[in-house]
């Protein structure tokens, strides 16, 4: 896993690229909480995403609800490639309506 | 440090519980022959392969999880009823089976496993599934249509427990598992996963709530969810039609494009098929060497019993030595009953943990049976009766070995091609029968064969030729069956040509003599061939009968005593050089130890005789003083005294000093070759 972050105006783009693997899900912790307390508006890049585990599926869902906490914005960036969709999907995460504890603000898993 | 003994401790459990699940696979597959592949035993197959790829991944073993990926997706076409299964398939899944097995015996964690055979393997399934069968035969994995009637509704709550991504399982494979048994809507609860300050991203707090639209009841979804049943709790409901119309809006579905559903109650479907092969797998499953908590539980309680009596025998000992009581000879036979009734009891326990049943030798010839006919052209029957007799654990391991030869006999030179059974009136398919029967004491295990039974003449020649026996001399079937074990001519390949497998039916003896047994083999021609092996149940404590000559200890395990004599200058007789008593109206030779052994000293004026059975006849030892009956606990003897003849092992006395467990058939035999009369019996007891 590769993590990579550019800012551009008031947007921090994160990009992740390659495997997203359990062993390495402590660490991208880690380089989230470091990202987001700089950060205001923050955009998660996964098109590059080759693999991914599901343990990173509830990990940004943790991200979001920590932004929302603090007045930031998460969102996601899946790219044309319909496998982290389908992977998003299958794991139940989508949903039609947010969630209970970001009521009333966006949902990483909102279906658009 | 810790990490890597808990690494090691964890593949060691890895291995065994891998070697279980192949074993169970090797049985189903073998059952698969016999009663045609049933829907339920194709399940279980299919799931007894994804629990081992599972377990292999775990340990990140890539080779077997693909090679077993690939299995698991050629069953789940037999399951789907796809394809059917035949003959062929089955061997090959038995030919992965054994690849498998053999890996795991010996593999390391972390190891690159050559996956030469498996892609070989696959590739032979491949080409099965490619050039078979299109449908099936009507017995074998009824297809069902996924028909709107056929549809029920289920709903699951699936809740992981947290550690389950450290235990290397992935939640979503059971819901990718539910999709490929019907249709299936997934919400996931989220309300769990706490704040990014908060989680361990390594734990699963993530919990689903699943609508399952299957043709499947409700045994069959639960055998697809069987290997996350460890790691998660799982409510699995049966919808009504009311129900499932709620749950269709709940999650969110268009009901436009809901499938149709059962309008009736939900209902259970009883088990249909060849039950009697799956139940008796799953019999089969607890057969293992697991001690069962009861049984420990009667251990700790013996063993606490005994320490609370060692206490008592302190105390009182303090008392005399302090209080210079006298000793009170009362109060210690008290404490050496209950001491003697407590160790009793302690052996029982201790034994009976010990004691495993004989199936997987069972399975072991099944497979023996089914390979060896095919290899042959033979078409052979195996029965098996009596799998649940218990023998010590130590010769279920050695067994195998002795009934794999008696089998490759009966199958190479005791069946007859099917042309000719049936030219003899006999039906082609010969059959094989090997039962395990306890009688008192012992294990008594058979293998017979209805084939043609033994070539007396053949025998007779060749050990004619040999120098085994005389030209001309009178002996009877019951001797030249006798001379089969004669290592000159088995190991010259003459009455069996056992062909390039290098163990004549003198080792099939000598092994069971080393378990302290007995095989005798009977035979008539054109009916068959019976091999009959008589094996003690335990090796590790026996009744024995101590005995003394000079100042050496022996033992005789009390099994094969008959009684005892005393001896003295009169009574003794020769006869042509044999030495000779009388017991109970026959004359009886006798062996005295003191010359055997060569033991110095004087002979006592009166000397005792002790009387054992052994191999159909009865022989006297004689000895100097008989102590009498012993516990006697087993010790092998040390690979400097391996080359003693006679003596199968040692014990330590109560008083510290040794001594030698006496093997009277090696004695017996000995003492036949000794006086000329190696291919007979002396007395018929």
């Amino acid at each position: 896993m590769k993590v990579h972050s550019t800012k551009k105006g008031t947007v921090t783009r994160v990009t992740l690229q390659g495997e997203l693997v359990v062993e390495e899900v402590a660490i991208f912790r880690q380089d989230l909480l470091m990202i987001m307390q700089h950060a205001h508006r923050i955009v998660l890049d996964l098109s590059k995403v080759t693999c991914l585990h599901f343990s990173y599926l509830q990990l940004l869902c943790a991200a979001h609800r920590h932004a929302c906490k603090s007045n930031k914005t998460l969102s996601l960036s899946l790219g044309p490639d319909a496998q982290i969709s389908r992977f998003i999907r299958l794991a139940g995460y989508e949903t039609k309506a947010g969630c209970s504890e970001t009521f009333g603000q966006s949902c990483l898993w909102r279906i658009r | 440090m810790d990490s890597e003994k808990a690494m090691e401790s964890g593949f060691a459990t890895f291995k065994e519980e891998a070697a279980e699940i192949l074993d169970s696979l090797e049985e189903l597959l073998l059952d698969m022959a016999d009663h045609q592949a049933s829907p339920d035993m194709v399940r279980e197959s299919f799931r007894l392969f994804h629990t081992f790829k599972g377990a292999c991944g775990m340990f990140d073993l890539k080779e077997l999880v693909t090679f077993t990926h690939e299995i698991e997706s050629i069953l789940d076409l037999v399951r789907k009823g796809s394809i059917a299964l035949n003959d062929d398939m089955r061997r090959i899944f038995l030919s992965a089976v054994d690849f498998l097995r053999d890996t795991i015996a010996e593999i390391k964690p972390g190891q690159v496993i050559d996956d030469s055979e498996p892609k070989r393997l696959i590739s032979s399934l491949r080409c099965i599934v490619k050039t078979g069968p299109e449908t099936q035969t009507p017995d074998s994995i009824p297809h069902q249509p996924s028909t709107a009637s056929q549809n029920k509704a289920f709903r699951l709550l699936l809740s992981p427990s947290e550690d389950v991504f450290f235990r290397g399982i992935d939640p979503l494979n059971v819901i990718d598992e539910l999709k490929g048994i019907g249709q299936c809507y997934v919400l996931a609860q989220r309300s769990r996963i706490p704040d990014l300050l908060e989680i361990d991203p390594e734990r699963c707090y993530t919990e689903w709530d699943v609508l399952l639209i299957t043709d499947k009841d409700e045994n069959q979804i639960r055998d697809h969810l069987g290997y996350a049943v460890d790691t998660s709790t799982m409510l699995l409901q049966a919808l009504n039609s009311e129900q499932a119309s709620e749950a269709y809006c709940s999650f969110g579905c268009n009901m436009s494009s809901a499938p149709i559903l059962l309008l009736d109650e939900p209902h259970h479907e009883a088990h249909e098929g060849h039950m009697d092969a799956y139940e008796r797998h799953a019999h089969r499953a607890d057969s293992t060497v697991r001690v069962s908590s009861k049984k420990l539980d009667s251990l700790v309680d013996l063993v606490g019993e005994l320490v609370t009596i060692q206490a008592g025998l302190t105390q009182r000992v303090e008392a005399w030595q302090l209080e210079q009581k006298p000793v009170n000879p009362e109060e210690l036979y008290l404490i050496s009953q209950s001491i003697e009734h407590l160790v009793s009891g302690l052996h029982g326990s201790v034994m009976g943990v010990r004691m495993v049943p004989l199936w997987d030798v069972s399975r072991a010839l099944k497979r023996l049976v089914g390979d060896l006919a095919a290899k042959l052209g033979k078409c052979v029957t195996f029965v098996a009766t009596g799998q649940d007799t218990e023998l010590d654990k130590s010769m279920v391991e050695r067994l195998p070995e002795p009934l794999m030869h008696l089998i490759r006999n009966c199958i190479d030179h005791g069946i007859e091609p099917p042309d000719e059974r049936e030219a003899k009136g006999k039906p082609r398919e010969g059959t094989i029968t090997a039962s395990a029967t306890q009688e008192g004491v012992n294990v008594v295990i058979t293998v017979s064969d209805d084939g043609k039974g033994i070539d007396y003449e053949a025998v007779r020649a060749k050990a004619e030729e040999l120098g085994l026996i005389q030209r001309s001399a009178t002996i009877s079937n019951k001797e030249l069956r006798e001379l089969i074990f004669s290592p000159a001519l088995s190991t010259r390949k003459i009455a069996s040509d056992l062909s390039g497998r290098g163990v004549g039916m003198d080792a099939v003896r000598k092994c069971i003599d080393s378990m302290r047994g007995s095989v005798e083999v009977d035979s008539q021609i054109g009916k068959g061939t019976v091999f009959t092996i008589k094996l003690p149940i335990t090796l590790a404590i026996i009744d024995g009968m101590l005995v003394r000559v000079g100042e050496e200890y022996f033992v005789f395990p009390m099994a094969i005593v008959e009684g005892c004599l005393e001896i003295n200058n009169s009574a003794r007789s020769e006869h042509n050089g044999r030495q000779l008593i009388e017991y109970h109206g026959s004359l009886v030779p006798y062996v005295r130890l003191r010359e055997r052994f060569g033991i110095r000293g004087e002979r006592p004026q009166v000397e005792q005789v002790v009387l054992v059975h052994v191999e159909d006849a009865c022989m006297g030892f004689v000895v100097d003083v008989i102590n009498g009956k012993n516990q006697t606990v087993l010790k092998s003897l040390n690979k400097i005294y391996r080359h003693v003849q006679c003596i199968s092992g040692v014990t330590v006395l109560g008083n510290g000093s040794m001594a030698f467990i006496l093997d009277a058939s090696k004695l017996y035999r000995e003492t036949l070759e000794a006086q000329g009369q190696g291919n007979g019996k002396l007395v018929t007891a």
